[in-house]
């Protein structure tokens, strides 16, 4: 099951209201809290009182890259371990990340990982701008502009 | 019946001191054009008339009053004062007035009454008995013309037609005995008591009783409460209408100005979905993701990691021999236990090689350069997209800078009625609304439900239950009879009369409208629908519409027994020249007594044609006497017989001045 800050819908209600918003879904909005906590670290404020359940699978625009998501999971997970990629760590990881049951292909413990980065991504962003504006493209702007370059940075990457 | 409107006098109002005469006559049709500039008060006196005619002024709060108050020269007290003559068939013709009185101080309105000379002025509005059938707001306004009446009457979206039948033939009282049977049946036999002993069904009626009590008082609050805000809406209309008009150009801009805000948003808000779905290919975000996903890809293809099936390695453990042809003892088990673990299984190794796949692919399609020019495109959009969008605010708040403080207010008094109305209808829709299960909402706390159709319904179920209970089943029965009676003798009344006036309407049509112009009222319904043959319309010319409109109104006064005359401002205003010129000839022949209220650009193509076919015709001209005004002043007729000055106001009838009448002002609000 995919978790959400519960803070998220509130602070992104004119984005998700706004006609012809491109965030169909708070999924969406996840996603991209997801990449900025992958940039930047997990939350070390992470607690489950503090999320809410979105969706247990992906929608469909995020189905193709179901596989890119577990493998940028995969790799986060090392780089934080800080440990080089051998066969056994490797196939470890691939078998506790990876659920062939599931169709986002995600174990219980990859989406708590995941939900951690989405926490810890999302606080990032809201401590950058407390207030988004309401229009979706000054928002995405905003992201791509001042956020995305914070994250994959040389210190972190 | 036939009732005659004598004339009418203004003192100490915003409009001018004057008093305005008429001569009817019963031998032959009589029509008086009363021409103003705007900013006279117009809209003032016609308020007015309804006011005398409908005794509504005394629910006016004290805001509403002092709208009334000449703020030029204000003074305490003002006067309106509206005389009329009534004939009966068996009665000789008398004359009768109404007055109302205005306190300025306090913000009050007081009436008085002359409906016998031998009495006097009497206190209150106290109308002849014959005709306070006829005095609802709702039939006042069948000959009363205001604004867009002539609209109203056949917009689907209203109920003014039948609505009007309905209070010229009282129908609506029907609604209102039933109502009135159901609570004095209910106080006899369901007990409104609430003593001790009473079942608890009968105590579960009454709270559903009073709760219907009190949301048809909540009914009848809004519905009152909503007539003078439709009024002051209608009238509030027009002038922002007419103020709009007066900013045509200003209007051209911005109507452009949010076309092209419209388009810039569209492809902004695709840009931006473009750009959005960019970013859920990792690959597009950053190239240390590019990186390391291809340097797990590598690895992946190093490793070679060992995959097999789960089940092959629990056949192992289960079986004697290992598949080297050991014994598989208690040792060789448990490692097999534990090394198995590090395998994926096969459906694990698909993923993996779906991933590696996706990295080559997505890395392949992946390309820094040109998500940086989707989003340099957004970039520009956005920068595009806020130009016109500044240019179209500039433009607004000058446009509301240019307007005037009155203006202003105009917008601001609109709007809120907007708000208002709405708000108000919501609340009435919802009472209204028969949706939904009595049965369920009997199981709940009568608060809960907000809809009288289904409290009624419960009732009903209540009062069978109890009747039966009290062996009252009878009575009950005999009750509903009588109610249904009532209600299906309405329906039919009401469908026979909508026939009839419908029948009657194309009658008068034939004699209005202009001959090739096919036109009839196909059915009174809510609304009047017109067309011809199989086809309907919604809307017919401006001179068509107006034509309906007339036609009706007359039909039902006719079929009702009480000729009023037809009072209309602004008669021929959406006419073009030939439509006015048709209603000039035919306006004798429509109905008895026909007073219009124009201005000066509404006499083209009508006033001719009128003065040619119509013996008995009133032209008046009325102005304030205000230094704008000075040269109409100084082109009044040396015959002062034809001339009544006030302190602040002047009227003239001559018919010379009438036609040579300019309104040289602009556009002020009346």
């Amino acid at each position: 099951m995919f978790k959400i800050h519960k803070d998220v819908k509130n602070w992104a209600k004119h984005l998700l209201k706004a006609k012809e918003t491109p965030f169909d879904t708070q999924l969406d909005l996840y996603y991209l809290c997801f990449i900025v906590g992958i940039g930047l670290c997990k939350s070390p404020n992470y607690k489950s009182e503090h999320v809410v359940d979105i969706i247990p699978r992906y929608t469909q625009p995020f189905q193709n890259y179901r596989e890119i998501y577990a493998a940028l999971l995969i790799v986060s997970e090392l780089r934080n371990a800080s440990i080089e990629m051998t066969k056994e760590l490797v196939s470890k990881k691939m078998t506790s990340i990876l659920d062939t049951y599931d169709s986002t292909h995600l174990s219980d413990e990859a989406f708590g990982l995941m939900n951690q980065y989405a926490f810890g991504g999302f606080e990032a962003i809201r401590k950058e701008l407390p207030n988004p504006p309401p229009n979706p493209h000054d928002f995405i702007k905003w992201y791509y502009d001042v956020m995305l370059p914070k994250c994959f940075t040389d210190d972190k990457w | 019946m036939n009732i005659q409107l004598l004339g009418w006098k203004t003192t100490g109002l915003r409009c001018p001191d004057t008093e305005i005469q008429f001569n009817p006559s019963t031998a032959e049709s009589s029509i008086s054009l009363v021409q103003m500039p705007n900013g006279t008060g117009k809209s003032t006196i016609i308020e007015l008339i309804e006011a005398a005619m409908t005794g509504s002024a005394s629910g006016w709060p004290p805001s509403y009053v002092m709208e009334f108050i000449n703020t030029d020269n204000p003074s305490d007290f003002g006067t309106f004062e509206l005389h009329f003559n009534l004939s009966n068939v068996d009665q000789k013709s008398r004359k009768v007035s109404f007055q109302i009185d205005f306190d300025f101080v306090v913000g009050t309105v007081t009436y008085s009454t002359l409906e016998n000379v031998n009495v006097g002025l009497v206190d209150g509005w106290e109308p002849p008995s014959e005709l306070i059938p006829f005095l609802k707001d709702d039939c006042v306004q069948v000959f009363v013309f205001k604004g867009d009446k002539v609209e109203h009457l056949l917009d689907k979206n209203r109920a003014d037609a039948e609505m009007s039948i309905k209070a010229f033939f009282g129908l609506s009282n029907i609604d209102e005995l039933c109502d009135h049977i159901e609570t004095e049946f209910q106080k006899v036999n369901s007990g409104i008591k609430t003593e001790q002993g009473h079942s608890k069904k009968e105590n579960q009626l009454n709270d559903w009783i009073l709760h219907r009590r009190l949301l048809k008082d909540r009914e009848k609050t809004l519905e009152h409460e909503l007539k003078p805000l439709r009024s002051r809406y209608d009238e509030s209309h027009l002038k922002v209408q007419k103020l709009m008009s007066g900013q045509s150009v200003n209007n051209e801009k911005k109507e452009k100005y949010e076309t092209e805000l419209n388009n810039y948003k569209n492809n902004l808000d695709k840009a931006t979905r473009y750009a959005f779905d960019s970013l859920r290919n990792p690959l597009f975000i950053s190239n240390k993701i590019t990186s390391r996903l291809n340097e797990l890809h590598n690895n992946l293809e190093k490793f070679k990691l060992p995959g097999t099936s789960s089940v092959f390695f629990d056949e192992l453990c289960n079986a004697d021999n290992c598949i080297c042809d050991r014994i598989m003892d208690e040792k060789s088990i448990s490692a097999i236990k534990k090394n198995s673990a590090g395998f994926l299984s096969d459906n694990q190794i698909n993923i993996v090689n779906g991933i590696k796949g996706d990295i080559i692919e997505f890395t392949n399609l992946a390309d820094e350069t040109k998500n940086k020019n989707i989003f340099d495109e957004l970039n520009a959009m956005i920068k595009n997209y806020n130009s016109i969008n500044n240019t179209y605010t500039a433009h607004i708040t000058k446009m509301k800078e240019e307007a005037t403080e009155k203006h202003r207010i105009l917008m601001e008094e609109y709007e809120y009625l907007v708000v208002d109305i709405q708000k108000k209808e919501g609340m009435l829709k919802v009472l209204n609304n028969q949706e939904g299960s009595y049965k369920e909402a009997k199981k709940k706390r009568p608060k809960d439900c907000n809809q009288i159709p289904i409290v009624d319904k419960v009732i009903e179920s209540l009062e069978e239950e109890i009747a039966l209970a009290n062996d009252t089943l009878k009575e009950l029965n005999a009750k509903n009879k009588l109610i249904n009676v009532l209600k299906q003798s309405s329906k039919i009344a009401l469908s026979d009369l909508k026939i009839e006036i419908g029948k009657k309407c194309n009658e008068k049509l034939k004699a209005i409208i202009p001959e090739g112009d096919w036109l009839e009222v196909k059915e009174v319904d809510k609304n009047i629908k017109i067309g011809y043959g199989d086809r309907t319309q919604s809307r017919g010319s401006g001179g068509q519409n107006v034509a309906v409109a007339y036609s009706f109104a007359t039909s039902l006064l006719e079929r009702s027994g009480a000729e009023f005359p037809l009072i209309v401002d602004h008669p021929v205003t959406a006419l073009m020249d030939s439509a006015r010129r048709e209603l000039g000839k035919k306006l004798a022949n429509i109905c008895h007594q026909f007073i219009g209220f124009i201005i000066d650009t509404e006499k083209s193509g009508f006033v001719e044609s009128l003065s040619t076919n119509s013996k008995n015709i009133k032209y008046i001209t009325m102005f304030k006497k205000i230094s704008a005004n000075e040269i109409y002043m100084s082109n009044l007729p040396k015959d002062t017989s034809k001339v009544y000055k006030s302190e602040n106001g002047i009227v003239c009838t001559d018919k010379d001045f009438f036609d040579n009448f300019e309104d040289v002002n602009e556009y002020e609000e009346d």
